[in-house]
């Protein structure tokens, strides 16, 4: 790789620093097992940096380096691994609908209900905001399972959250217009 | 999937087909392509106000040592060193 070329490699990297983190963080559920992710990402990034096409999106090339090395490497112990913020041990005592506002230990708490599938869709696409294709790229899967997922997800966080309304049903709860179907 | 059960869920808000109501333990299917209901406009709007301040207090925090190490690497590499 040129100098130029290597230094604007470099910066870009740099650059994209915080948003991998952010989104190993979101992945691993703390932040300790989240850096080592990034380090080995951004090293797998340097190593590899000749492989990178110029004129394609970098930030999801680096994005598919993380999540590939997370479902391959890192996956497995995510639960037993302890918080080093000491996020996942304050507890709470009440439920976050019950005062009205979350703050962001409510929300990881409901996040870490979702699938790592899941989650990495609506991360990808409703916080990073990278389109369905090019999380369906990041992935490595079909838009429409993108799609799925991200719908799936929200669905869900709306309805651990208790604010979930639908469109032309009403405010009814998926469960319970099932239940309803059952007694028809 | 079932054929004929097909819904095109548009980015965000989809109409699904009424009949699709009565099938929403589909949503409970994890190899299920289509979610058969569409949060309305308001819950979706603020679980995006939920994801976008959470993911911002990430973004925010400050990089790790760890990480400014490599940073110094890299810069005495640029610089020829």
């Amino acid at each position: 790789m040129s100098e130029p070329a290597n230094r604007s490699f470099n910066t870009a990297l740099v650059a994209a620093m915080p948003n991998l983190r952010a989104f190993a963080i979101s992945l691993c559920g703390n932040s300790h097992t989240a850096n080592d992710l990034v380090q080995e990402t951004l090293a797998k990034a340097l190593a590899n940096c000749d492989r990178f096409k110029e004129g394609t999106n970098f930030k999801a090339w680096l994005f598919t380096i993380l999540r590939n090395t997370y479902f391959s490497d890192f996956r497995r112990g995510r639960r037993e691994v302890a918080d080093s913020d000491g996020l996942a041990a304050a507890r709470l005592s009440t439920h976050p609908e019950q005062h009205g506002h979350m703050d962001m230990l409510d929300f990881k708490r409901l996040l870490d209900q979702l699938s790592d599938d899941q989650r990495e869709a609506l991360i990808l696409v409703g916080a990073e905001g990278f389109s369905y294709d090019e999380t369906a790229e990041i992935c490595g899967c079909a838009v429409g399972t993108i799609k799925s997922r991200v719908n799936r997800a929200r669905l869900k966080l709306a309805e651990l959250m208790g604010i979930a309304t639908f469109e032309d049903i009403g405010p009814e709860l998926p469960t319970q217009a099932v239940m309803k179907r059952a007694s028809v | 999937m079932p054929a004929g059960k097909k819904v095109d869920l548009q980015a965000d808000g989809g109409q699904p087909e009424e009949k699709d109501v009565y099938n929403m333990h589909t949503a409970m299917n994890e190899e299920a392509e289509d979610v058969p209901v569409v949060l309305d406009e308001r819950t979706r709007a603020e679980l995006g106000r939920q994801l976008a301040k959470y993911y911002s207090q990430l973004i925010s925090q400050p990089i790790p040592d760890q990480f400014l190490e490599l940073l110094k690497k890299l810069d005495s590499k640029e610089r020829g060193e």
